[in-house]
């Protein structure tokens, strides 16, 4: 036997690589936690609120530098501390005057910050100290540092005389974003005043010049008197929270920009930041002038504000005491003059309306010489409005009614002019007016333009009616003159500046009236009425509710006792009228009522009034000529019915009939109810009915009538629409000659009549929850419905009537199998799961039929009407699967 | 050697071959040449087998501390990350009183890599020292260690699982944290030192 051959290994096996891997790998790890082992450190706080061991983190800059190992109370049980576990690196940031605060999400009105904290939970924040000495206790703050003195941005001071409402942390505002922050605030040493150290962004350092004002911006400023009221607010943040706003005043926006530490003055309010040049005014009485409201204007810039007033030493004058805005220094002058502007009302005119609204304010006119910042008030006004540029035109009218200078000319309503003044003629006779018209305007006056008085609201009554006619607002307030300048192409020629004077009429109607030139043409037809009570010259003719002609003229027919009533269709609605037009009475107000509806039927206003007629062209027909007759209706009710035919219903019962009530026919109103009344036995109710024409061919012997009304019921809610348009009255056509008289049946019909589509009956024992309108599906899709359902003669079965709408009748075979689809099936197995069929959702309240078609052969011949069925309780096994290839079409 | 009253294959002269375990004989001309069946190397016992298993077996004893130290599983709900330990997963569970589960854990993930190492080292050091004794009761322990080698895994699946299963990109996601690759290292240790590991050094010592 031979000995089996021994290898001896030399050497290490380079397995042994692996735990000299895994040990380097160790010692590595043991290397790195020795390098990160966290620096213990204590932090007192006040509450630990927010902060749990071993979760919340240390922050500096947004970095996680390390995480709280574990919370302890104080032996003083007032504070806790916090053992803070801190990354190695974070040696270096661990000195003396470094700042632990607790961050937790802030959501208010101002503010919204630390919301990153909502989720992470709270951390704690780290703000590095200057000193060099390292230290391992600290007291954590409340709330975060101010900014280091050391941070980028500008360090600047307030100085206040009290704090107001401002606080750590209130926003500098400049336009409404926030620019910086208050840092901290202390009292003046000397007790007067206080400092607010404040730090503006280092984005937003540009905008602090040296001269750039701050104010107080927290609150509500409100400042009111006579003279109106200011609300000044800045943001809501700055409301609650307090805040400072600052501006540099653009004339001073080239000032250098501020440094560290410079110290600016906080005003009180947004008004005493724009502070400017103080000038005094002397002033004959105060009244009107009120402090710090009273502004001084020119031309509607605010050059100033009347600060204060004082009563002068002389006992005769007051001061008023003026912050002049800095941009119109200009006017501190010698030449200036001031004067106080009020409101001047008088019979014919009123000047400085606006005062009424603004109050008394100082106007100025510059003028030039040294500076001066003393004035003496002028007792009036020196100089009136300039008159703009334009021409002068001469007026002659019988009286001065509704002139007063200054009242407008209007053209077309807008004003191109004004009185400049009127004077009786030298003869007596006549007033002649002055008019200025401005220079754009002057080519709208020609030789042949008509002047009348659009004063106020002008009412024309008498025996032809009522005329109301207004101008402008202000016309209605001041009076004023209107032109017009019909266009006559042979005179153009503009007449020169007080060359030609115009006639003012009275109103624009009489200028109408006199001016043949204004005078409308048009189509000119006759309507005979029996009687023109309604009516006067100038009545309107209306189509559609628009005055398209009026009524010109009345005449007595020849023969017999009608009026011919002569008309104006104006010409550019002279196509709208026809022979076959219809005219009728609009005037006055026509109120139909009932429960059905309250019908309130006005034309304009004017027809109201004057009285009016309307007309409508119910077929398209020819043009009317001029001269042709027509026949005024009374109304257009009477209008329409010409072509109606009145049929009598006869009801045992009137519940909800009622005159207006609607006749209809598939859904479309074809007549309504126009009276109703009882039979001569007092026994039942008839109505008159109104029907259309080629609608009354519909009520022949066995015509079916009844009254619809809104059903309210578990299985639905029918005849909804009847609930909003009200009842009306259904029918079902029959057949042979028309009638005019019916009896209508208290009831519905039971079985609903179907003039389209396969009717069959279906055979059942119980109705089950079937009802009128129950669907019939086919694979569920509906195909038709019960119309109906009554007792077979016998009473031994149910007969339920289902029509198949006509695009599927083609699906009903002779061996179709119809079952009851309604409500749900069930079925539940432990494996199964739970399975609920139904055909529809309208099937489980409604319930619902099914129905299937053998395939092939077995179908049998096509469905007859009126077929016969029975109606299984549920489907066979098999039926579902038969698939027969049927064309519905 | 000892005589334990049972001829050994070695004694035969015959050697096993270890991938298709034909019976070939030791000695001669096919003398520990290759298997004429299926042509794997022939070894009277695993080649080196003793040298691999102690590397093996340190190697994974110096790893088990990292494993079980580091974080080996990162929760980060909501953008707060949750580091926890294998421990810290235990104790979750018996807090919660999920008592199985954390039973499980704790075996699986603790107490069986640590079975695994001592035992082995046992072995090993058994056969170093020659100590003779519980021969049979160490076998039946290397065999329960190579059986449940592979159950070892078991955190390892539940973090990859977690990992796939709960990753809702910013409101909860688990990854797998630093002592997941020292843990993996671990029990491929401990089983590659089962596997290179020949039992049969034990009565040859």
């Amino acid at each position: 036997m031979e000995k089996p051959v021994h290898k001896k290994k030399r050497g290490i096996s380079p397995i042994w690589i692996l735990p000299i891997v895994a040990l380097i790998i160790g010692g590595w790890l043991i290397y790195k936690s020795y390098r990160d082992a966290g620096i213990n450190i204590v932090v007192h706080f006040a509450s630990a609120e927010g902060i749990t061991p071993g979760k919340t983190k240390v922050v500096y800059k947004g970095i996680p530098i390390g995480i709280v190992s574990d919370i302890q109370v104080d032996p003083g049980i007032d504070s806790v501390s916090l053992l803070l576990k801190m990354d190695r690196q974070s040696k270096k940031g661990l000195v003396e005057d470094t700042k632990f605060w607790v961050v937790k999400p802030e959501v208010s009105a101002g503010r919204v910050s630390g919301l990153d904290t909502l989720l992470s939970g709270s951390y704690i924040e780290v703000q590095r100290g200057t000193s060099k000495k390292f230290c391992k206790l600290f007291t954590g703050l409340t709330e975060s540092p101010p900014v280091p003195p050391g941070a980028p941005g500008l360090h600047i001071k307030l100085t206040a005389e009290d704090l107001g409402s401002i606080q750590r942390n209130s926003l500098i505002y400049h336009k409404n974003i926030p620019v910086g922050s208050v840092q901290n605030y202390k009292l003046n040493e000397n007790g007067k005043g206080v400092t607010i150290d404040i730090h503006i962004e280092e984005k937003y350092t540009y905008l602090i010049k040296t001269k750039t004002r701050f104010w107080n911006s927290s609150g509500i400023n409100f400042k009111g008197g006579l003279s109106g009221f200011k609300i000044h607010m800045e943001s809501l943040a700055a409301l609650i929270y307090g805040g400072i706003s600052l501006q540099t005043p653009k004339y001073q926006s080239l000032s250098p920009a501020a440094e560290n530490g410079r110290i600016f003055p906080l005003y009180d309010d947004f008004d005493e930041a724009k502070f400017g040049l103080k000038m005094t005014l002397q002033l004959p009485s105060a009244h009107g002038i009120i402090a710090e409201t009273t502004q001084v204007l020119n031309r509607g810039f605010k050059a100033g504000v009347v600060t204060d007033i004082t009563f002068d030493e002389d006992k005769q004058t007051v001061t008023a005491h003026i912050n002049i805005d800095p941009r119109a220094e200009s006017i501190l002058r010698e030449g200036t003059r001031f004067w106080v502007v009020k409101p001047q009302i008088s019979v014919n005119r009123v000047r400085h309306l606006d005062t009424l609204l603004k109050g008394v304010y100082i106007a100025y006119e510059p003028g030039d010489g040294i500076y001066k910042d003393y004035f003496v008030a002028q007792k009036a006004p020196i100089v009136d409005q300039l008159l703009p540029a334009g021409k002068i035109f001469t007026l002659r009218s019988k009286d001065s009614k509704s002139f007063a200078i200054g009242a407008p000319i209007l053209y077309r309503n807008f004003k191109v002019g004004e009185i400049i003044g009127f004077d009786l003629d030298t003869d007596g006779q006549n007033i002649s007016s002055q008019i200025l018209i401005y220079e754009k305007y002057v080519s709208l006056v020609k030789k042949n333009s008509v002047f009348w008085k659009s004063g106020g609201l002008k009412i024309d009554a008498g025996l032809d009616g009522v005329s109301i006619e207004s101008g402008t607002i202000t016309t209605l307030l001041t009076g004023g003159i209107s032109f017009t300048t019909p266009s006559n192409p042979k005179n153009r020629e503009s007449k020169g500046p007080g060359d030609h004077s115009f006639k003012v009429y009275k109103s624009f109607q009489s200028a109408i009236e006199n001016v043949p030139i204004l005078q409308t043409k048009g189509l000119q037809v006759q309507i005979k009425a029996t009687d023109a009570k309604d009516f006067s010259v100038g009545s309107p003719i209306l189509y559609k509710h628009i005055e398209v002609g009026k009524i010109t003229g009345f005449a007595l027919e020849d023969q017999g006792d009608n009026v011919l009533i002569d008309v104006l269709i104006k010409k550019k609605y002279a196509h709208l009228l026809k022979t076959s037009s219809i005219f009728h009475n609009v005037s006055g107000i026509t109120v139909t009522g009932g429960i059905s509806g309250l019908e309130l039927k006005t034309s304009s206003l004017k027809s109201i009034l004057a009285g009016g007629i309307a007309f409508f062209t119910p077929d398209p027909g020819d043009a009317a000529a001029s001269g042709q007759q027509y026949i005024l209706y009374a109304s257009r009710q009477a209008a329409q019915e010409i072509d109606k035919k009145l049929i009598t219903i006869q009801f045992a019962g009137s519940q909800g009939l009622k005159q207006g009530i609607k006749v209809r026919y598939q859904g479309i109103a074809i007549g309504s109810i126009q009276k109703v009344e009882f039979t001569a036995a007092m026994d039942a109710v008839v109505c008159r009915a109104m029907i259309k024409k080629q609608a009354a061919k519909l009520f022949t012997a066995d015509t079916v009538v009844w009254l619809v009304s809104p059903e309210v019921s578990l299985s639905g809610i029918n005849n909804l629409d009847t609930i909003l348009s009200g009842t009306y009255i259904n029918l079902r056509p029959g057949i042979g000659g028309p009638v005019s008289e019916l009896v209508a049946l208290n009831a519905p019909p039971a079985l609903e009549s179907t003039a389209h589509g396969l009717n069959i009956v279906l055979e059942s024992d119980q109705l089950g929850s079937l009802k009128k309108g129950s669907p019939l599906y086919y694979r569920q899709i509906k195909i038709g419905r019960v119309t109906g359902a009554q007792l077979s003669p016998t009473a031994q079965k149910v007969l339920i009537h289902v029509n198949i709408a006509p695009p599927y009748q083609k699906l009903v075979y002779c061996n179709s199998k119809f079952w009851n689809g309604s409500g749900i099936n069930v079925k539940a197995g432990i494996f199964s799961g739970v399975k609920i069929t139904t055909e529809s959702l309208e099937a489980i309240i409604a319930g619902g039929l099914c129905m299937v078609t053998p395939e092939g052969d077995a179908m049998g011949p096509r469905a007859l009407p009126k077929q016969r069925y029975k109606l299984h309780k549920e489907a066979k096994k098999g039926w579902l699967n038969w698939q027969p290839a049927l064309t519905t079409n | 050697m000892i005589n334990s009253g049972v001829t050994t294959a070695k004694e035969a002269g015959l050697a096993l071959c270890h991938d298709c375990h034909k019976l070939v004989p030791a000695t001669g001309k096919s003398a520990l040449g290759t298997c004429p069946r299926c042509g794997a190397a022939i070894h009277l016992r695993k080649p080196n087998s003793l040298n691999r298993s102690w590397a093996l077996v340190l190697a994974a004893l110096i790893l088990y501390f990292p494993a079980n130290f580091l974080p080996i599983m990162l929760v980060d709900f909501m953008g707060s990350p949750d580091l926890s330990t294998i421990m810290d997963g235990i104790i979750y569970f018996f807090q919660e009183g999920s008592y199985g589960i954390g039973a499980v854990i704790l075996t699986a993930s603790i107490l069986v890599p640590c079975f695994k190492i001592i035992c082995l080292i046992l072995i090993l050091l058994s056969i170093h020292f020659r100590w003779r004794s519980w021969l049979r009761h160490k076998t039946i322990l290397f065999r329960i260690i190579e059986f449940i080698g592979r159950w070892s895994m078991l955190d390892i699946f539940v973090i990859a699982l977690l990992h796939v299963l709960v990753n809702f990109e910013g409101l909860t996601t688990i990854t797998a944290a630093p002592a997941a690759p020292y843990f993996v290292g671990v029990v491929l240790c401990t089983m590659f030192a089962a596997i290179t590991f020949d039992p049969r050094l034990l009565w040859d010592a």
